[in-house]
């Protein structure tokens, strides 16, 4: 027992919707670091020894599974570093509030667009950082 | 009446049309966009299930459209796409304002609906990608959006969008050269 909390098993489901969670996270932060590399996927494959293109694209589209090593290999080439965090739950944040459609006495305030073409940061947890 | 009111309308007269996917929240996490599922499909997607492919295939599905939900990075070329209607002269195949929703998952499916507002999707039918690819299947999916969407709100249109962030308003990126140059 930790902080008088007994350890009981994860429900499978539980573990298995963290799991996709997780794989969003990293395929979101993989093309967020593809699309500020400003790299083209037929210059992609090239930097690593002429890869297959279409194994790239899946890579990117999240329709194949990557491995640590093949992370590793992307990041290389797009000149990034890549690091791992293992963020706890509670530190988990949004990056805004919910667009309040239903005011109350506590009204939370509309977002407002950002003007460059991307908005916001990325929470990801697998994030690629220009070294 | 608004289209927020009508839409929490449809989400709370019994039989409920619209189901609202607010999934439980982890740490800090909140709720910071609006999903409301077609009831069916709400209630397949969380029906219990002991066959494990197709428990992963909608926790798949489910983990997609939680990053709308708790605010993650949404762009308009992996996560979601604009549907194109190809009947229609090539500066008007937009004009209906469908979208679709693309988990990348097994057997991938493809979820078909509307921004109701800002920073509110609402999902009305879905396809299998393998299905999609029969002749004509895109635009009798996206008709079907345009007839659900009718029924259910007749004097509202969905919310129009020039650029990506008239529609997520914070956290999106942009990639979809079809619908607007930057």
């Amino acid at each position: 027992m930790i902080d008088g909390i007994k350890h009981n098993p994860i429900p499978e489901r539980e573990l298995i919707a963290d799991y996709f969670d997780n794989l969003h996270r990293a395929y979101s932060a993989l093309r967020s670091a593809f699309r500020l590399s400003g790299l083209t996927q037929d210059l992609l494959s090239r930097l690593l020894g002429n890869a297959d293109k279409g194994q790239i694209s899946r890579w990117l589209n999240g329709t194949q599974n990557l491995t640590l090593k093949t992370l590793s290999r992307l990041a290389s080439a797009m000149k990034c570093a890549l690091i791992i965090e293992f963020r706890p739950f509670d530190k988990m944040t949004a990056p805004k509030t919910i667009g309040n459609y239903f005011p109350t006495s506590d009204p939370t305030p509309q977002t407002k667009p950002p003007q460059a073409e991307t908005g916001g940061t990325d929470k990801a947890k697998v994030d690629f950082v220009q070294p | 009446m608004s289209t927020a009111l009508i839409l929490a309308q449809q989400e709370a007269d019994p039989p409920r049309a619209l189901v609202r996917y607010q999934p439980k929240l982890k740490g800090r996490q909140s709720y910071v966009r609006h999903l409301s599922l077609e009831a069916e499909m709400f209630d397949w997607l969380h029906k219990s299930t002991h066959v494990r492919e197709t428990m992963e295939f909608k926790e798949a599905v489910l983990a997609h459209f939680r990053q709308f939900v708790l605010g993650e990075t949404i762009d308009d070329c992996y996560y979601m796409k604009r549907v194109e209607d190809r009947r229609v002269p090539t500066d008007q195949i937009f004009h209906h304002e469908v979208w679709s929703i693309r988990p990348r998952f097994q057997p991938q499916h493809r979820f078909f609906g509307f921004f109701a507002l800002p920073d509110w999707f609402v999902v009305l039918n879905k396809q299998t990608r393998r299905k999609l690819d029969d002749p004509g299947e895109w635009h009798r999916q996206l008709d079907k959006a345009v007839r659900i969407w009718v029924a259910l709100l007749p004097s509202q249109s969905p919310h129009p969008a020039h650029v990506f962030s008239d529609l997520v308003t914070s956290n999106w990126e942009h990639c979809d050269d079809r619908w607007y140059q930057t």
